[in-house]
């Protein structure tokens, strides 16, 4: 059965959703995100050569399985690729969590939502990494080359409107160990005898310097990252009435995403 | 808390050093995979850098991650001998059930520390036995799950435990101390006649 519903006028006015207006609140107000979009691999695995598997003179064929290959030079075995990254701006709202412990040991368990120019539709495993907020991260690193070390994450500088003035920040506090294990007691190196290039933290002073073989906890400044995990608002679009013509349009989309542990 | 954690902890973190040191025996231990995926296997635990501690410990690490937590018990029936007297020690005979917690992003590296850490646990079992393990051997390991609580930049983040049961005896002296006194009671207890 055909279920036809009556003509209806379309001349009068409504409320249309102005795109405009939204995306100058994105560009306006919008925070600058890092936006990696995700694919599946095509790596896959070869049967004959990879699994040793002699299968009684039957002409060996692949699975066809979705394996991703551990070699791959694109995946390193994930199976996941990143590709496209640009930086765009996104409104972002309901960012909260909590700080947990499990058998993992702490994590920092928080969503985020994101809410983007209808082209920037993300997809379920999209990374955002935002460039204009920071978290303090608490690293702890062994020492294993003389003088230097190479931090976990990539520490961010923030500006802080501290009495001096406008003051970069990256490093926070460094404490020191000994290599037998043990906190120095006088540990903290001076952040001025320390310089940043990247994720590597060179030390300047030998009488503060970590020896080989001890560890130094470090807090810094790093950018939070997130992927996306959820779409509460999966299809967005509408039609906007213009020049007596119904136009098909679409809307700003929002996601709900999660914070990496790594 | 038992310190069984800690010594499966640093023979893990060994056992994962001497196969990323020793491909001749890496090779040995996947001997059934053809030679492609053997290296390639081997290139990623040469690769990886583990992130080890014990179970609930408030520090945030990188994966791959290996923790270990443990569950202790004892039995009535292998209880003989902890009453008293075994050598003028008291003695307790426990069980100690020992999950070795692996959380990675990627199967071909759960594959990879599943076999290494079986294989560790093998090559220093007799290191166990010289500091007063009675035993410890392999019991199960759980099918592999999606960890939800937890999110890596690969998405997903895959656990599995495998469970070593660790048989110990805790050993106590008691004070010295000359009983030389009658037999006494109690003394808020009245004897019945």
């Amino acid at each position: 059965m055909l279920l036809n519903t009556p003509a209806q006028s379309l001349t009068k006015t409504r409320a249309d959703f102005r795109i405009e207006e939204f995306r100058k609140l994105i560009k306006q107000k919008g925070l600058r995100i890092e936006w990696q979009q995700t694919i599946e691999c095509p790596c896959f695995l070869k049967s004959s050569s990879s699994l040793n598997l002699n299968l009684s003179g039957v002409n060996d064929i692949n699975a066809n399985e979705s394996g991703s290959n551990p070699s791959c030079a694109a995946c390193g075995g994930s199976g996941f690729i990143r590709h496209s990254a640009q930086e765009i701006k996104a409104i972002t709202t309901n960012a909260g969590g909590e700080q947990e412990v499990g058998k993992y040991g702490l994590y920092r368990r928080e969503k985020i939502k994101f809410t983007l120019e209808p082209e920037h539709l993300p997809s379920y495993g999209d990374r955002f990494i935002m460039k204009d907020s920071v978290i303090i991260y608490r690293d702890k690193i062994e020492i294993t080359q003389a003088g230097s070390c190479t931090l976990n994450k990539v520490p961010q500088t923030r500006n802080l409107n501290l009495a001096a003035g406008l003051t970069p920040v990256n490093i926070l506090y460094i404490h020191r160990s000994d290599a037998d294990g043990n906190a120095l007691a006088d540990g903290e190196v001076d952040l001025a005898d320390i310089t940043l290039n990247g994720q590597v933290l060179t030390f300047n002073n030998p009488a503060t310097t970590p020896v080989i073989g001890s560890k130094i906890s470090v807090a810094y400044y790093i950018n939070p990252s997130y992927v996306v995990i959820n779409h509460p608002h999966s299809i967005r679009d509408t039609f906007v009435r213009k020049n007596a013509a119904e136009i098909p349009s679409p809307m700003p989309v929002q996601v709900e995403c999660k914070m990496e542990m790594e | 808390m038992s310190v069984v954690d800690l010594h499966i902890t640093h023979t893990i973190s060994n056992g994962i050093k001497y196969f990323k040191d020793n491909e001749v025996k890496f090779n040995e231990l996947f001997y059934d995979i053809g030679s492609t995926l053997r290296s390639a296997y081997f290139n990623k635990l040469s690769n990886l850098s583990v992130s080890f501690d014990v179970a609930l410990r408030k520090k945030q690490e990188t994966f791959p991650l290996i923790t270990v937590s443990v569950e202790e018990n004892s039995s009535d029936t292998f209880q003989m001998l902890g009453n008293r007297g075994f050598q003028q020690k008291l003695v307790l005979l426990v069980n100690q059930t020992c999950d070795v917690n692996i959380f990675v992003d990627d199967l071909d590296t759960m594959r990879i520390l599943h076999r290494v850490i079986q294989a560790s646990m093998l090559i220093f079992k007799q290191n166990f036995l010289a500091i007063g393990y009675l035993n410890i051997q392999f019991e199960k390991a759980s099918k592999i799950e999606i960890e939800n609580e937890l999110t890596s930049s690969n998405v997903d983040l895959y656990k599995r435990s495998i469970t070593f049961d660790a048989q110990k005896q805790v050993k106590a002296s008691e004070p010295i101390e000359e009983f030389d006194g009658p037999w006494e009671l109690n003394p808020n207890i009245i004897e019945s006649k």
